[in-house]
């Protein structure tokens, strides 16, 4: 959430929290890592800000320092890759991230929420291919309930779960979207047939 | 007082109001009757678009002297920037070279056909002569120079022959064509083949009043005009014909017909082409009819349509600005064109998602249009507000989308940030009636990503969730619906003439193109027909 908003001169300035490549999900009983940043509403430079990460109970579970470069894209995102432990049991958990920065600055706090499986154990292997033609579809986002992946050049794409039923769908721009429930007991292998999605009925001109 | 007298004083009283009255109207007539024309043509039209250079190429065909008056500083309309889209069929000379059979009876058939949503409620009196009109109104564009992509045509409308032909870009000049649409082939061709046939064309002039021998009866005379802030009277001997383009952008007009259209929703063609509904609300002063208004609220068409270029101002999804464009400086930017919604999610000016992004349906549209509000702030009461699409740096690595001018507009329709809440700060439009609450945002996108980690979407049943909203820099873009169709417009006779409330036609008054109602066919087959016929009657009046 971000600090309180309020803009005179002689009040803090407010800042706020981005956190992102969070694991999804984060495995039991290892540690896992988490970008974060902190950005001023005015633009000050927050290099040095510190950026603590809590779990439920209050404990600490991470923290970090923000470097001197903004995020690239942004102008004044201050950020710093945290290593946080997970739970040791799966299920989901909130994580509190909380930043504070020298100087007229509120501190800024965000919480997150994480889900937490068990390690995994067996290998499903995705293929994908255009219906029709049969050659291989790159660069399809996969994902089996909560792992994700992407197909490679030869249209395949591996991700590690454990056991379990799950919802596959895969996903590319310019294909129908996939859809699909496996029981994974041991190694899998799945195939899916890709169509091409409809154009629109008309171009547009420029 | 008694009784008697009462009503003596007030019937007396009521009928000296009216006379008084009518009497103040007829000075006030007396005061604007024209008493010296600066112009003078057989045919006068107001609008070079589409249906006006058709009307003005068929009346002067006919032999009639054609003047032609158009607010803009050039001709072309909205047409200038359509898609060239010319369904006309009926046994046309280009249906016959690729062997398609057709007729004017299954022209009338195909567009009468009950289960037809969008075109059911029409008059069936102009479905009938456009149907029979659609063959000599194509051929009549080609003999007028316009050339088509000639392909196999294709199936359109719900139709069962087919009937699609493009017009293809006049030339490579951006100059002449506005923005490379097929649409400037039409109009452009339409606009040579006018001139050389000796039609005069005033560029800048804007119509201001329709001049009638009186109020309610009598011949429409001509008209007065604007150029550069002084008044051109124009006498129409024959007749005059409304071809303005309709009334999308003018607020209070289309409010009538949906109240829901408020200020906020922006119109394709803009900011090229205008249509302020002034012809229409000049020819109802004088006790025009409108007609087919249900069509505007058919939830079919073209009438609100979803954003499909987001970011710019001016995003309706055929209509992309080039930054090459005379006009881009008033258009602003391109837009980024959305391959997939999966890739945004969609919020109301209190930072609140509303409706499944994915849904390409009027359900959508009718949800942006809506009542939005929250929780903690009372909402608009009509219209839905600004609708904004908020997105990540993988959404814009997924759609390849390079988020910078001319691409975006950051002049209040585009805006980024290294947060969430910075984003919602950040966003300021005239439209945006309040702040977006940062918190609000903030929640919004939030459970938006549980959503993709649980696979579900308990509040709207968004299918296929698989990208979250996490990885600066963060981005909101315009994405309120943009409205395109008028789909009403003024009652019309079978022979173009405008109709009063009486179903009385007003004599030497004419309307074509969107400015006429009753057949909510979109785009180009029926404004040309209407056009031609509009010319050609007003042409055959004897004087």
């Amino acid at each position: 959430m971000s600090g309180p908003e309020q803009t005179a001169p002689d009040l803090p300035h407010d800042t706020s929290l981005a956190v992102w490549d969070l694991p999804s999900p984060a495995i039991a009983g290892r540690r896992a890592t988490v970008k974060a940043g902190i950005a001023c509403s005015s633009g000050c430079n927050l290099s040095g800000a510190r950026i603590d990460v809590h779990n439920e109970t209050g404990q600490r579970t991470g923290s970090g320092e923000a470097g001197s470069a903004p995020w690239p894209g942004t102008t004044s995102l201050y950020w710093v890759e945290l290593d946080v432990a997970a739970p040791d049991m799966p299920g989901e958990c909130a994580w509190t991230l909380r930043a504070t920065a020298s100087g007229p600055h509120a501190p800024a706090t965000s919480m997150v929420r994480v889900v937490v499986a068990a390690a995994p154990q067996h290998r499903v292997t995705i293929a994908v291919t255009e219906k029709g033609s049969g050659g291989p579809v790159p660069g399809v986002d996969v994902r089996v309930g909560m792992f994700r992946g992407a197909t490679g050049e030869a249209g395949i794409a591996q991700i590690d779960v454990p056991a379990g039923r799950f919802d596959v769908v895969a996903c590319k721009i310019g294909y129908e979207t996939l859809s699909s429930t496996i029981e994974v007991a041991g190694d899998i292998a799945v195939h899916l047939k890709a169509a091409p999605a409809s154009e629109p009925e008309q171009p547009y001109w420029m | 007082m008694n009784r008697r007298r009462f009503l003596k004083d007030g019937v007396l009283g009521v009928g000296a109001s009216a006379l008084a009255g009518a009497a103040a109207q007829e000075a006030e007539l007396s005061a604007q009757r024209v008493t010296k024309w600066d112009r003078v043509a057989d045919v006068v039209i107001a609008g070079a678009g589409a249906s006006g250079l058709c009307a003005a190429i068929m009346a002067r065909d006919e032999g009639a002297s054609v003047l032609v008056i158009d607010q803009n500083h050039d001709i072309g309309g909205h047409a200038m920037v359509s898609g060239g889209r010319i369904p006309l069929g009926g046994g046309t000379r280009l249906q016959k070279k690729f062997g398609v059979e057709d007729s004017a009876d299954k022209v009338y058939l195909d567009h009468t056909n009950a289960r037809n949503q969008e075109l059911r409620f029409s008059d069936r009196d102009l479905v009938r002569v456009w149907a029979d009109e659609n063959a000599p109104t194509f051929d009549f564009l080609l003999d007028n120079g316009v050339k088509f992509d000639e392909v196999m045509p294709t199936l359109v409308n719900e139709g069962t022959v087919p009937r699609l032909f493009r017009t293809v870009p006049y030339s490579d000049d951006l100059n002449v064509t506005i923005n490379g649409s097929p649409g400037s082939g039409l109009v452009r061709a339409l606009e040579k083949s006018a001139r050389a046939k000796g039609v005069e064309i005033l560029l800048s002039h804007r119509l201001t009043r329709i001049v009638r021998e009186s109020a309610a009866s009598g011949r429409v005379q001509g008209i007065t005009a604007e150029f550069q802030g002084k008044p051109v009277a124009i006498q129409a001997r024959k007749g005059f014909i409304i071809a303005t383009g309709g009334f999308t952008s003018n607020v209070a007009f289309r409010r009538m017909f949906d109240p829901r259209l408020t200020e906020e929703y922006q119109v394709a063609g803009e900011p090229w082409s205008r249509q302020p509904a002034e012809g229409e609300m000049l020819a109802m002063a004088l006790g025009a009819a409108l007609w087919g208004t249900s069509n505007v609220a058919s939830e079919h068409g073209r009438t609100i349509t979803k954003t499909r270029h987001i970011g710019a101002r001016y995003g309706y999804e055929n209509l992309r600005w080039n930054p090459g464009s005379p006009m881009f400086k008033q258009a602003g930017g391109s837009g980024l064109t959305v391959r997939t919604y999966q890739d945004v999610v969609c919020v109301n000016q209190f930072g609140r998602r509303f409706w499944n992004e994915l849904d390409d349906t009027y359900g959508y549209l009718n949800a942006c249009v809506g009542r939005q509000d929250d929780s903690e702030t009372r909402g608009k009461l009509n219209g839905g507000g600004p609708i904004w699409a908020v997105f990540d740096a993988d959404g814009v690595a997924r759609e390849k989308w390079d988020p910078k001018p001319p691409n975006v507009d950051p002049n209040g329709w585009f805006f980024t940030a290294g947060t969430v809440a910075e984003l919602a700060r950040k966003i300021a439009n005239p439209y945006q009636s309040k702040p977006m609450p940062p918190r609000a945002l903030e929640e919004t996108v939030a459970k938006y990503n549980s959503y993709v980690d649980a696979g579900k979407d308990p509040e709207f049943g968004r299918p296929g969730l698989m990208f979250k909203i996490q990885k600066p820099p963060f981005y909101a873009a315009w994405a309120t619906p943009i409205l395109h169709d008028a789909l009403a417009g003024l009652r019309t006779s079978a022979r173009s003439e405008v109709l009063d409330i009486r179903g009385q036609v007003i004599p030497g008054l004419y309307a074509c193109g969107e400015s006429a109602g009753g057949f909510a066919l979109h785009g180009l087959p029926r404004v040309t027909v209407f056009g031609r016929i509009a010319g050609r009657e007003a042409a055959r009046v004897r004087t």
